[in-house]
């Protein structure tokens, strides 16, 4: 312990002879460390909002979409004006799957809504079932909510979403108000909780909810639903059941082998996976940047090892002639070599924890500390530090008191 | 009494690309506990590559040599490091203090290659650092010291592990006369505490202090004359 502080003194004393050198050797790994350290959290911060996000939508929630869908992404609505998925699809899963916690078809549409002079001219109309709000993950606020009976007997109510009601009410509480929606005077029962938008950018709280069989009966006079929203048993049920229900449904369509699917079981994920795409790219070269930034700050080490080496010939060789061995030499100058990049890569990981907060904080993140990103950050400038250090201490091993006597007197 | 230092027909020759030149051509010497010697010559006839030896170092080419009744000749540098760690002290003509530690940290580095650091390290390099009189100059970096001074330090330092040998290889060579007297009594004051000391000169003034002196010309001895 007594050995190392003396030793980093003297280090630290010699490297002052090379002020400008050191600063741009832990300047490299200062840069390297932050690039990891950032990279890592605003990863973790992506992940958990993508997590958030799906949640949102519904927990454990596939959903299955008439039509074909070609493009995913953040702005790909999932809308499709094929008509062939059916209530009977929707009671096959919930009876015959049993990873299907709950499942909830449900058809839309826009509709103008009216309400004494206001008129407000297409709003998405939702019918729903009961479940939905636990299956879709909507809550209300005030009110009461759609029960079976609603639905049985296709009474026509209404829950409606904070923006439309604000439309429509203003400040007025809307609850058994009746408004008419196209041409069918609904009474509303209860107003949503706000959900802000969804990946897509939709505004989740400009819309309004009746009873499925009230939409299919009175609004569309159609047997066929949009979606059907099945919610899995647990996560780890979810990628079976994606395959069950394709299967089953592939029966219940009568769709042949080498024939196409006509309904989509759309992966959460992949919606997703544009932003993630984007935030990989990021990764990638925020890891160039670190790779290179940390080659420069060993090169940098390199030479300055080298030339400290070279100007400590003397104390090498005394402590040689005192009693060191080959390798407390070569410890000594692994240590300080790896004591100068881990100095800057201290100051990087702070630089980088503080950075990648602020970022988080500006895109609306959560936040999100990657340990995994600091133990690399960490472990990448120490090794950095050791193999710049690894050729001058070995160089170091060579120096021989005999030779420094001689060439001084 | 067994010697302490004990060569037996020592060989040293330097390989310089494809000559080889014959430095020391077939030493015997021994050297007895306690004794004082000094080794002169003219330059150039190996009294440093002679030290060297007896220092450990380097190794013979040939020969037989035996440290405080051990073989040196093929240890490995392991085993090297710990013979001069813990028999041997050096005083160099260039004192060789670390510039960028202190007084005190320079006479404590031995004891930094010592499995066996005791835990009064410190208190016993004081109290060397107060014999030679630099107790008060013990946190100053070595610069600020004389030349008479920084050689004391290295004194210090050379007997910081308690060594039976002290090697001291022109150690007035950068020093007036005056504190060249001071530096010889000062061996002389260790050497009858017990300590064997060799110096290596071609100063007869300083030669004056020991008690034995070796001449070496051509890389033999040849003259040996006590007092
Ligand atoms: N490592 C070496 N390689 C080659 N030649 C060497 C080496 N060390 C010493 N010599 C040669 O050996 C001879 C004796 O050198 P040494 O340093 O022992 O002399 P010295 O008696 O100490 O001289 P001085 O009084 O000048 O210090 C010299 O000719 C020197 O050039
Ligand atoms: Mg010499």
């Amino acid at each position: 312990m007594k050995r190392t502080l003396l030793n980093l003194k003297i280090a630290l004393g010699s490297l002052g002879n090379f002020k400008l050198r050191t600063a741009l050797a832990v300047l490299g790994v200062f840069f390297g460390t932050l690039s990891l350290v950032v990279v890592g959290n605003l990863s973790d911060s992506l992940a958990l909002k993508t997590e958030q996000e799906i949640a949102n939508l519904g927990n454990n929630l596939i959903i299955v979409v008439s039509g074909q869908i070609h493009r995913y992404g953040p702005n790909t609505p999932l809308i499709s004006r094929a008509t062939n998925l059916t209530l009977g699809d929707a009671e096959a899963i919930a009876i015959s799957l049993p990873a299907a916690a709950r499942v909830s078809p449900s058809g839309f549409k826009a509709f103008p809504v009216r309400r004494g002079n206001t008129v407000l001219k297409a709003i998405a109309v939702n019918g729903v079932t009961p479940d939905f709000s636990e299956v879709r993950n909507f809550e209300i606020a005030e009110g009461s909510p759609i029960t079976e009976e609603d639905d049985r007997l296709q009474r026509k109510v209404a829950l409606i979403g904070r923006t439309t009601a604000e439309k429509l009410f203003g400040e007025e509480n809307p609850v058994g108000k009746t408004i008419l929606i196209w041409r069918v005077p609904c009474q509303i029962i209860g107003v949503m909780a706000e959900k802000g938008a969804d990946i897509a950018g939709n505004d989740q709280d400009n819309q309004l909810f009746i009873p499925l069989k009230t939409f299919l009966r009175n609004f569309v006079n159609l047997e066929n639903v949009n979606i059907i929203y099945v919610q899995a048993a647990s996560v780890e049920a979810i990628d079976p059941l994606r395959g069950e229900i394709e299967a089953l449904l592939r029966v219940r369509h009568g769709i042949r082998k080498d024939m196409k699917d006509d309904f989509s079981v759309v992966d959460l994920k992949e919606v997703t996976a544009l932003k993630s795409q984007a935030m990989d790219l990021i990764s990638v070269l925020g890891r160039i940047a670190a790779a290179a930034s940390f080659l420069i700050g060993a090169l940098g080490i390199l030479s300055i090892m080298i030339l400290i080496v070279n100007e400590r010939r003397v104390e090498i060789g005394i402590r040689r002639a005192v009693g060191s061995r080959k390798r407390d030499i070569i410890l000594q100058f692994l240590m300080e070599s790896s004591f100068i990049s881990v100095s800057g890569g201290a100051i990087g990981m702070a630089a980088g924890l503080l950075m990648s907060l602020a970022i988080a904080r500006v895109l609306g993140y959560p936040s999100s500390i990657s340990v995994r990103g600091l133990l690399t950050a960490f472990a990448a400038s120490v090794a950095s530090g050791i193999l710049a250090g690894i050729y001058p201490s070995l160089k170091a091993t060579t120096i021989h008191p005999v030779d420094i006597i001689r060439s001084k007197g | 009494m067994t010697p302490l230092c004990l060569m037996e027909d020592v060989r040293k020759t330097f390989r310089m690309g494809d000559d080889a030149v014959e430095v020391l051509k077939g030493i015997d010497l021994a050297v007895a506990p306690g004794e004082f010697a000094a080794i002169m010559g003219t330059s150039g006839s190996g009294k440093s590559t002679l030290m060297n030896l007896i220092g450990c170092l380097d190794v013979p080419t040939s020969g037989r040599y035996l440290l405080a009744g051990r073989e040196v000749l093929g240890l490995q540098d392991d085993d090297l490091s710990e013979l001069r760690n813990a028999h041997i002290g050096f005083v160099f003509q260039s004192f060789y203090l670390l510039p960028y530690a202190t007084v005190l940290e320079n006479v404590l580095l031995p004891t930094l290659y010592r499995e066996s650091a005791k835990d009064h390290a410190e208190d016993h390099a004081i109290e060397l650092l107060r014999l030679v009189g630099l107790e008060a100059r013990m946190r100053f970096r070595p610069n600020r010291l004389s030349g008479g001074e920084q050689q004391r330090a290295a004194i210090c330092r050379a007997l910081m592990n308690d060594p039976e040998l002290l090697l001291a290889d022109e150690p007035t060579g950068q020093l007036d006369s005056r504190t060249a007297a001071e530096i010889m009594n000062l061996l002389a004051k260790m050497n009858e505490r017990g300590k064997t000391v060799i110096v290596v000169t071609h100063d007869p003034a300083i030669a004056a202090y020991a008690k034995r002196i070796i001449r070496i010309r051509d890389g033999v001895i040849v003259d040996e004359q006590a007092d």
